[in-house]
Formats: C-alpha cells, structure tokens, sequence
C-alpha cells in the first residue's frame, strides 16, 4: 500500500530534479551519397536516450543529463560516427553528422557453416558446379587427380612411364573436352595433354562442368564437354594460406597463397605451388618406375582493379615449369636421348596471361584476351620430340537485355595459333623445311536467352567460325529448361553440333612414345557430330530437414567422322585415317546427393555408357572406356569433436585395351577396378587444420606385365619379317615390341598421406 | 451456362489463391519495404540465397513453410528475398546497392552477409525497428532455431 504511494511521488520528484539539470541537442544527419537521411539512429551512448532522425535528416534529443557524453550515429550501410560534447545544465546544442558508406557490416553476432559443395546453376544449359570443397574431401595436388570424383568425368593415362594423361567425359577423349581457365580457353592444344597436371588445385574457386554441347560462347571444339576452372578472386581469397602434404610414397605437395594490396583501388592475390616426387619404386619389378618422378613449381597472380560502377578488370598470369621422367629404375638424366638406358623425360615451360575488361560504357561491353606459350622438351628413348606452341585468343562481347523477357549476348572472338616442333607434321613438302603451323580462327555469335514465362526459358545460339585451314564452320545450340516452382523439378534438353580439326601430335600422347612408327593414311577431314542430351533434376526437402538431390542425364552423340587411332592392324604402327562409317557414345547417368540432419552426407554418381564405332558395317567398342562407372563421397561430421570423415571412391568396369597382335598375352580387358581413399580432416581452430589417410586403401595396381617387353625398350632383340610383322622367336614368343600405351590406371599402390593447412583470413 | 461455369471455376481460382497466401511468407520488395517501413517501422528478417544454393532451398522448404513461423513472420516483421547474385540495383535505407562484378555478388549481400572476409549461403540477417542488426546465421536455420529467434 505504501509502496503505491510513494512511487509516483518518487518519480515525480526526479523528473522535477531531471529537468532541472538537462541539456538539449538537436542537429541534422547527413548522408556522403547526399541521399535521403531519415531513420539514422542518434542516442547517447550508455543512456537510454535516442531517437531515428526525420525525413530532411535532422533530430532533437532531450533531456541529457550533465557531463561529457559521446553521441553515436548509426545508420544501416554506413559506418559508425561518435561525437563527444560536454553538457551544461540547461543549455541547447546543435550537432551534425556526415555519414560514409562501410562495404561491410560489422556485426558480433556471427555463426558460421557452409554449404556449397555441388549444385547446379539456374542456365538453361546443365552447369554441375563443384566447389574447391569438394575437392577438399580428396586432397590431390592437381586438376587432374581431382576431376576423378566427378561423375562420367575420368581421367585417364596414356603412358605408362611419363604419366601424362587427358580427362574423358562421358566416354569421349580429351579432344573432346574443353578446359577453360576463367572461360578462356587457355588449356588446348599441346596443353590438352601435358598442362592439366599444372593446375594447382589451391587456385581453384570452383569448377563447372558441362557434359555434352556447352553453349555457343565456346566454339564447336566441346563434343564431349566443359571444364570451366574458376580461379580465386583477390576479394575472396585469404590474407595468407598454406598448405602441405606429403606421403608415404614421398610426394611432397605445398601451397602458399597471399592476397595484397598495391593500392586502394587494386587488389592482388600471389599462389604459390610446388609438387615433388623423386623416389624410385618398382613394386611390380619390371624395370620400370612405377610412377613418373616429378618436380613442378607453378606460380600464379591475379591482380582485379576497383572500377566506377562496379565495372570488372583483373588480369592473371600464371608461370609453370616442370620436369618429369620415368622410366628403367637406372636412368639418370645423362642418358637422355641415349639408346643405352630407356627414359622419357619431358622439360615443360608454360606461361600464360588472361584477363577481363569491362568497357566504361553505360552498355555492357567486356573484352577478354589471353596469350599463352607453351614450350616443351621431350625425348621418348631415343625419339626427340620438341614443340612450341602460342596462342592468343580475344573475345568481345556485348550484353542487353530488351523487351524484359530477353537476354542477349552478342559476340566476336578471335584465336590465332602458332604451333612448330620438330616432327613431319610441320613439314613443308615442297620445300622439305620446317614451316610452322599458324591457324587463325575468327568467330562471331549471338545467344538469345529467352524466359518464356516464370517456368519455361529458352536459349537460343548459333555461331560461325572460320578456320584458316578448314573454312567454314557453322555452330547452331538450344537449349531448353523448363522447372516447376522453386526449381524442385527442373528438365533440361540441350541440343548442338561439334566440328573439330584433329592435331594428332599435340592431342595424341602415344604418336609420341617412339615405340610405334605414327602413319597417315591420307588427309584428315575434320571430324563433326551432333549431339543430344536431356537432363532431369529433382529435389527433394524433407520435414526433418532431409535433402535429396537426383540428376539424371541421357547423352547421345553422334559422329560423321572421327579419327580414331588404329593401333590394331600393324602392331608397329599407330594408323591415323578418316572414319569410313560412323561413331556413336550413348549412355545415361545418375547422381545423387542425400545430406541428413545428423552431418551424414551421399554424394554419389554412376554412368552407363556404350561408345561404338561402326566401320564398313563393322561395330566395335571404343578402346580404353569403360560401359559402367561409379564415384561417391561419403561424409560424416562429427561436430563436437570439429572432426570431418570422407570415404570417396571410384568404379569402373572392364575396358579394351590396345593389344600388340593375336599372341599378346596381356589381358584384352581391363579387370574391374576401384580406387578408394580415406580422409580424416580435424579443424583445431579457426586457423589450424590437420588432415591425413590412406589412398587407394584396396591397393589396386595394373597389371605388373603391363609393358610390354620392358627389358628390351629399344626392340633390340626383336625380330621382324619382310612385311615389318614380328615374328615370335624363342626370347619373343608373343610376338610384341617395347609398349607402354597399354594403360588404363595408374601405378600407385597403397600410401598414407598426412598435411596441415593453416588459413589467416 | 457455360461461363456460369467459368465464373464458379475463376472464384475457386481465386480462393484457392488467397488461401494459398496465407501458408506463405509475404516476402517484399525492396519499392514496397520503403514504403511500408515510412509507415510502421517493424524488425526486417533478410534472407540471402542463390539459386544453386541447395541449402537456402532447404531453408524455403522447411523453415519458411512452417505455419507458425509464417504467422508471426507476417505479423511482426517485413521480410526480404535477397539473390546473392541479382543484377538488380537495390534502394535500401539512404543507400543504392548494385552487383559487384569483382566479388560476384551483389554488394547488400555481401554488405549484410560477409564474415570472415566470406560471404556463405543462406545467410540470415535480422534488423531491429531501429534498423540494427541484432542477429546473423551463415548457415541453415532451422524451424527450430527460428522460432526461438522469432520469439
């Protein structure tokens, strides 16, 4: 009762005592950007005073109590501004504030989690999109290991003893296969073979995959797909990084990257890659290293610049230089090029340099523009093989959207390419002297995406090229999407043409090896095909917080022509000629993605495919391509411990192999074979990682007779008859010559790996 | 008689339709927030998301389909979509916010949703009535967490 009383009483008596001892503020907020200023918060820090400001920016605080106060002004998107005053009783103050813009919310209350590891982009066209996290879950040193986890994409060896290789898709080879850095085709030619090893995995932001005809943006080459690898962005990148493992093998892998600042306006990330593996193994015990001894340092720098207008302009670069061998466990570099002691050494010394402009017009032009050098040294045994290679590659285009519902993109490119070596494919037959290969493709394109409605988008491209050597080629593509609400169900169809001029010394790792003489059997056409793919994807969000991803594909493409290396009809020779009939690869693909609420994550994929070829009326299969292949990765978080488990693995079914004649008493086909891996990654801090486990835990290897004759590399002991034809004798009685070509996977056994990765953002 | 039909089968249409409207969020756009928030100023929840993002999809499914969460979404908050990587120029509170091509986002995502130098996805902001963030998940928020949020 008393209390009741008193109280307002109490609170009447303060107030009086309140106003007796207050000051007055006002004054008006403005905003850098001279825009509007109204709901700016003013208060005086540690007092509940405050008020938003009015529409024209100005505010009145009353009631301050007396002494030195700070006041704040806080405004969503701009930075915090304090102003200090001393109050005296009963006076007025005016105060201003003139605010500035913060590109980031600074704010405590963060929790952090991430979550994109594959998905799929909202194009018409079937973009899969993998993060570098995804590729974390199997640390390789290189692209090329890495792609290994991807469903109907394998790459895949074409030599024994230097281990180069080339990434098939969907069962087409790596001519077929685009690889573009930052969606420039940088990685072609020569490079298709021997440059995917130095991409260092740590420079990848993510990397998009196309399966059967990308879009018209990128040329008629892609029958099989699109490897689209993303570097990092300066902006995205972390201050400092470093990681590094090694193996029980000895393969050494380290990673540093740095990002800086050379001015206000411009930003620059610097990487750093070094892979090394000098041990000698001959666990199969044919004489042979089992795995090609590298070292390879690969540097790279992007440098963006800060535009008006948000406009875009980075310039990369990137410098790889490697040296590999492999070969009888004896070899040393003394005996290159020698016929004493077998080796294949191969010295590479790539550059190159890319970049994107955007125009300072109020229409959305960006020029892009890359040059590489590619110069490589290499012997196979006694075969010299050295090429040089250049290409320089511009691209214009020209972006509007009209009428709302489309989005035009209107381009011209240019690529030029100056390729020499030392072999008869740039011989000049007139005057028997080296005459270097200069093509000049020029090409224009329009792509019209049009959105039909909110469910149904159509994308409309055609593109004309015109090769120097070839003439006129001629691209159509559409693409078709259509998805119900929230893209739960969306189908893609996708249809486009291929056109592509075969270089069989640059593309070709064996018309290299030296153990078979390389035969032209006339002019070679260039190869065109056609090709249709449909996909169908479907998700699926559970109550309990259940995803299920399904992402079903079926590929077929068609091929008019096609050169196809005869390695069959002269066991010493490989026969490049034209098609005389047709080629087909057909097949379906599933992948599915479950994440469940307890950490545990399925990814997984599998792909059926037939790829035929069907000469004179006679079908064959494809060699080295299998009819079944599988990949998953299995993870499971176990979050109190901040500790990641990864079981990923791949399948693939029996493949024809390349034999050397009807004695050959190597396998026609390859056994089914399945290589999987075991990761623990535990995170000790925000910093710190450690991470370790076992490759290839089946310790799966190719058969140890899978060079043929590797005792006698240079065929001194091999007989032949007048037709060129071996002949078996006693020490060769099934007829072969020195092979490494007969490869399908590569011969590395069983290892531990541990690393340590150390991020300061 | 045939377009008595019609006009049973349009009204039916339209039922169905404001029914449906209220099982669902009303997400404003960013013309419409201006304006609502001169009138009342009530707590904004931003949601980031992209359309590859599966879990931003989940988010949707589960966490926005939640009848209670919907009811006191629409009640007590204005509620913004924002597509991490929309072309769009945005007015938002005294500033213009535009695609960032270096960055590959849109500039208020990353302005909102940048931690650690990072933006991730889905990503969800909560502003006060004064206009001050007072919570921030880069991650999933569950129907769960939410609720407690909301509360």
């Amino acid at each position: 009762m008393i209390k009741i009383i008193f109280l307002p009483i109490a609170l009447l008596l303060s107030s009086i005592t309140l106003l007796a001892q207050t000051a007055t503020l006002s004054g008006t907020v403005k905003l850098q950007n001279n825009q509007n200023a109204q709901f700016v918060n003013v208060y005086i820090k540690g007092t509940s005073i405050g008020t938003t400001t009015a529409e024209n920016g100005t505010f009145t605080l009353k009631n301050i109590p007396m002494g030195e106060k700070t006041i704040v002004a806080t405004f969503i998107g701009f930075k915090k501004e304090y102003k200090k005053i001393l109050f005296k009783e009963n006076k007025t103050y005016t105060l201003d504030f003139l605010l500035e813009e913060e590109t980031n919310m600074m704010n405590d209350v963060v929790i952090t989690g991430t979550m994109k590891e594959m998905s799929k982009l909202n194009s018409p066209v079937p973009v899969e999109v993998y993060s570098a996290k995804y590729f974390e879950n199997n640390k390789s040193a290189s692209i090329f290991e890495s792609i290994q986890n991807v469903n109907g994409v394998r790459p895949q060896l074409n030599c024994s003893v230097c281990n180069t290789g080339d990434i098939h898709i969907n069962g087409l080879e790596g001519p077929y296969t685009m690889v573009l850095i930052d969606g420039m085709p940088i990685v072609s030619g020569l490079s298709t073979v021997y440059g995917l090893t130095g991409i260092p995995a740590s420079l990848i932001e993510r990397v998009e995959i196309v399966k059967g005809p990308a879009s018209t943006l990128y040329g008629s080459e892609a029958v099989g797909g699109l490897i689209n690898v993303i570097t990092k962005k300066p902006l995205n990148a972390p201050l400092f990084s470093t990681d590094a493992y090694t193996t029980s093998w000895g393969e050494v892998n380290a990673d540093i990257g740095a990002k800086y600042k050379i001015s206000k306006k411009v930003n620059a990330l610097v990487g750093l890659n070094y892979f090394n593996y000098e041990n000698i193994i001959d666990n199969n015990n044919d004489g042979f290293t089992d795995i090609t001894l590298q070292d390879r340092i690969s540097l790279f720098n992007k440098i963006s610049f800060n535009r008006k207008n948000n406009r875009e302009f980075n310039i990369g670069s990137r410098y790889v230089y490697e040296d590999r061998w492999g070969g009888d466990v004896s070899w040393n570099p003394e005996f290159r090029g020698g016929d004493s002691v077998y080796g294949e050494s191969i010295y590479t010394s790539r550059w190159e340099l890319f970049g994107n402009y955007q125009l300072p017009t109020k229409e959305k032009f960006n020029l892009q523009f890359s040059a590489n050098g590619h110069n490589q040294n290499s012997v196979y045994g006694n075969t010299i093989y050295k090429a040089n290679q250049r290409i320089g590659f511009s691209q214009l285009t020209w972006n509007k959207e009209l009428f709302t519902s489309h989005d035009f993109l209107v381009g011209a490119a240019y690529r030029y390419t100056y390729y020499d070596d030392n072999t008869p494919a740039t011989l000049n037959f007139d005057s028997l002297r080296n005459k270097a290969q200069e093509t000049h493709l020029p090409g224009v394109f329009v792509q019209d995406q049009v959105s039909l409605n909110e469910f149904n988008t159509l994308l409309l491209g055609v593109r004309y090229d015109y090769n120097s050597v070839h003439g006129n080629i001629f691209s159509p593509r559409i693409n078709y999407k259509w998805n119900t609400e929230g893209n739960k169900t969306v189908v893609r169809l996708s249809l486009g043409n291929g056109f592509r001029v075969a270089n069989v010394f640059t593309e070709d790792h064996a018309a290299l090896t030296g153990s078979r003489e390389v035969v032209f059997a006339g002019e070679l056409n260039p190869e065109t095909s056609r090709n249709i793919n449909l996909n169908v994807v479907k998700r699926i969000y559970l109550k309990d917080e259940t995803y299920l991803g399904l992402d079903g594909s079926v590929f077929y493409t068609y091929f008019n022509n096609r050169i196809v290396p005869d390695y069959e009809t002269n066991p010493n020779q490989i026969i490049y000629d034209n098609l005389n009939g047709s080629a087909e690869s057909k097949g379906v693909s599933l992948n599915v993605d479950l994440t469940l609420p307890n950490g545990l994550k399925l990814m997984g994929g599998a792909t059926l495919m037939d790829v035929t070829i069907d000469e004179e009326g006679e079908e064959v299969r494809q060699l080295l391509t299998e009819r079944f292949t599988a990949v998953w990765n299995i993870e499971y978080t176990i979050l109190p411990w901040n500790l990641k488990l990864n079981y990923t693995g791949n399948i693939y079914s029996p493949m024809r192999l390349p034999l050397l004649g009807e004695l050959d008493d190597r396998s026609e086909y390859s056994p089914w074979f399945s290589i999987q891996n075991i990761q623990i990654t535990k995170s000790i801090n925000k910093q710190w990682e450690i991470y370790g486990g076992v490759k290839n835990i089946l310790n799966f290897t190719p058969a140890s007779n899978s060079i043929a004759r590797s005792f006698d590399p240079f065929d001194e002991n091999v007989q032949f008859n007048a037709e060129g034809e071996v002949i078996a004798t006693e020490n060769n009685p099934n007829a072969l010559t020195f092979d490494p070509t007969y490869v399908y996977a590569a011969n590395l056994g069983i290892r531990g790996f541990v690393g340590l990765k150390y991020t300061l953002k | 008689m045939k377009l008595r039909f019609l006009i049973i089968l349009l009204y039916l249409f339209v039922a169905l339709d404001t029914s449906a409207q209220e099982t669902t969020i009303s997400w404003l756009s960013f013309d419409e927030l201006n304006i609502h928030f001169k009138e009342e100023q009530k707590p904004i929840l931003i949601f980031i998301h992209a359309d590859w993002c599966k879990f931003c999809k989940m988010q949707e499914n589960n966490t926005f389909k939640d009848s209670l969460i919907i009811a006191k979404l629409n009640q007590g908050y204005y509620t913004i979509k924002l597509n991490a990587e929309s072309k769009k120029t945005v007015r938002f509170f005294g500033r213009e916010y535009s695609y960032d091509q270096e960055g590959g986002f849109h500039q208020l995502a990353t302005y909102l949703g940048n931690s650690n130098g990072k933006l991730e996805l889905p990503t969800t902001v909560l502003l006060n009535e004064r206009l001050e963030p007072i919570y921030r998940k880069s991650a999933l928020v569950s129907q769960e967490e939410m609720k407690v949020i909301l509360k």
